[in-house]
């Protein structure tokens, strides 16, 4: 299975081992993520076409902008990782580990090649109606805030840095506008934040020749907290009034019975 | 105001520099300068992303102090199969549900819950709770943030009804705090109290 075709089969392929996971895993505190490592590949240079290379050997060729390829079929560790285009090839050493993204793009300031910058991704679990939102700016521009629905949610974001959060899952009106203000770099765009789910976003391109986008990759995430809870109980023994006060007719009673038992002085 | 943030929280973890352990682990420390930009690191190795200097990290509370002063170490509270929240038994600590939004999460309730008494512990400090006004301040701290809140409702809420009130449970929302406990008429044959006094907070503006 090629790199990009196992790309269309990683949200069931997560979902099965999500499942997997559910299922064995014990009751009682948040299901730790134990997710295997996996590392993508975000082609985040517009208008051209990129091979990738893991340690010298072609895994994909031909990669689109704002294309996503993996997970790559490596080994922990320490491999080589190299994007080639018809002008220029940049290669890095990448420490293959947990789940994370290597992404190729622009500096923020002029530069004759594209530089590789990795993002780790957090995978841990989460509220089953919330989604964990990563916006990572890997664009030609100043340090830049994010808006939703009109309210800036994350300020002041430089090129090769990320900020996450966790949100309410539903849809939001997105904008990068520049830290400071001004008109904005990229959207108002609708964002869909699914439920239990990483949705990452990667601002790529440059302003100035029109070419801002963004890619938005969506993992799987195991839940916490077991959904909402249908009962709160919170008192049995019927010691307090509904003002507050205590009732101190089951109070001695109360007092009687717990001397008579062995629990006196518990409280 | 340009850099208004919605979430203000007091960053104690700035003032003790470098605690190490808490986040996902997959950052380094970021309470530094901006840095320029990145792939500044040793030629050839590709560059690590930072989260941003205002990257807040949201931590679950573990104490929470109420209206009269007196402290409640808060333990994880799990929602169990038959649908109740695993409050935990000792009435002088309180549990927290982990689908509820952490310290530091821009939106939704954190949802506390403790109770008010027991069998076999008598009154707990959560009863404090049913006498407590509008204009109380509660204080949630995780092992780095804290977060002073001021009560705008306290309210009994029949049992059955607890989930439908949007407020309580929601991810959604201003970010607010929900404490929970027991309170209401107390019959036995119904099995016990009948209502759950619903306080919620809002953080205090500073």
């Amino acid at each position: 299975m090629s790199p990009r075709t196992a790309s269309r089969f990683i949200a069931s392929a997560s979902v099965a081992a999500l499942l997997a996971l559910l299922t064995t895993a014990p009751l009682g505190g948040p299901v730790a993520a134990k997710s295997p490592p996996a590392t993508y590949v975000v082609q985040g240079v517009p208008g051209v076409e990129l091979d990738v290379l893991v340690d010298g050997d072609v895994v994909e060729s031909g990669v689109a902008p704002r294309e996503v390829v993996g997970p790559l079929d490596i080994s922990p560790g320490s491999h080589t990782l190299a994007f080639r285009s018809p002008d220029w090839e940049v290669s890095k050493s990448v420490d293959v580990a947990g789940s994370q993204d290597v992404v190729v793009h622009w500096p923020a300031d002029a530069a004759d090649e594209p530089i590789v910058t990795v993002f780790s991704n957090d995978v841990s679990a989460i509220g089953s109606d919330k989604g964990r939102l990563t916006v990572a700016h890997t664009a030609v521009v100043p340090p830049a805030d994010i808006q939703a629905n009109g309210q800036t949610l994350f300020t002041n974001i430089a090129n090769g840095e990320f900020i996450s959060a966790e949100v309410p899952a539903t849809t939001y009106r997105v904008a990068v506008v520049p830290t400071g203000g001004g008109k904005p770099l990229l959207g108002p765009v609708d964002l869909k934040i699914e439920a239990g789910a990483l949705t990452r976003v990667f601002a790529i391109g440059a302003p100035r020749d029109a070419s801002m986008d963004a890619v938005v990759q969506v993992l799987p995430l195991p839940t916490s907290g077991g959904g909402t809870p249908k009962s709160v109980d919170t008192g049995s023994a019927g010691l307090v009034n509904p003002d507050g006060s205590i009732n101190l007719a089951r109070q001695s009673v109360w007092a009687l019975v717990a001397a008579v038992f062995g629990w006196w002085p518990a409280a | 105001m340009r850099h208004s943030a919605p979430v203000t929280l007091t960053a104690v973890a700035v003032l003790l520099g470098g605690c190490g352990g808490a986040g996902s682990g997959a950052t380094s420390s970021t309470d530094g300068e901006h840095p320029s930009a990145a792939g500044e690191t040793s030629a050839g190795a590709a560059a690590v992303a930072k989260p941003a200097p205002s990257q807040v990290r949201a931590e679950p509370p573990v104490s929470v102090t109420f209206p009269s002063g007196r402290v409640l170490p808060v333990d994880p509270a799990e929602t169990l199969p038959d649908g109740a929240l695993a409050v935990p038994q000792d009435i002088h600590r309180a549990g927290w549900w982990t689908g509820s939004s952490r310290l530091g999460d821009p939106f939704g309730s954190v949802v506390l819950a403790a109770h008010v008494d027991s069998f076999s512990q008598g009154v707990g400090p959560a009863a404090e709770l049913l006498s407590a006004r509008p204009g109380d301040t509660v204080r949630l701290t995780g092992r780095h943030l804290a977060q002073k809140y001021v009560i705008t409702s306290v309210r009994l809420v029949p049992q059955a009804d607890l989930r439908r009130r949007s407020v309580v449970f929601s991810a959604a929302g201003d970010r607010r705090l929900v404490l929970i406990t027991c309170g209401g008429t107390y019959d036995a044959s119904l099995g016990g109290y009948q209502d759950n006094v619903v306080v919620v907070a809002r953080p205090a503006k500073r």
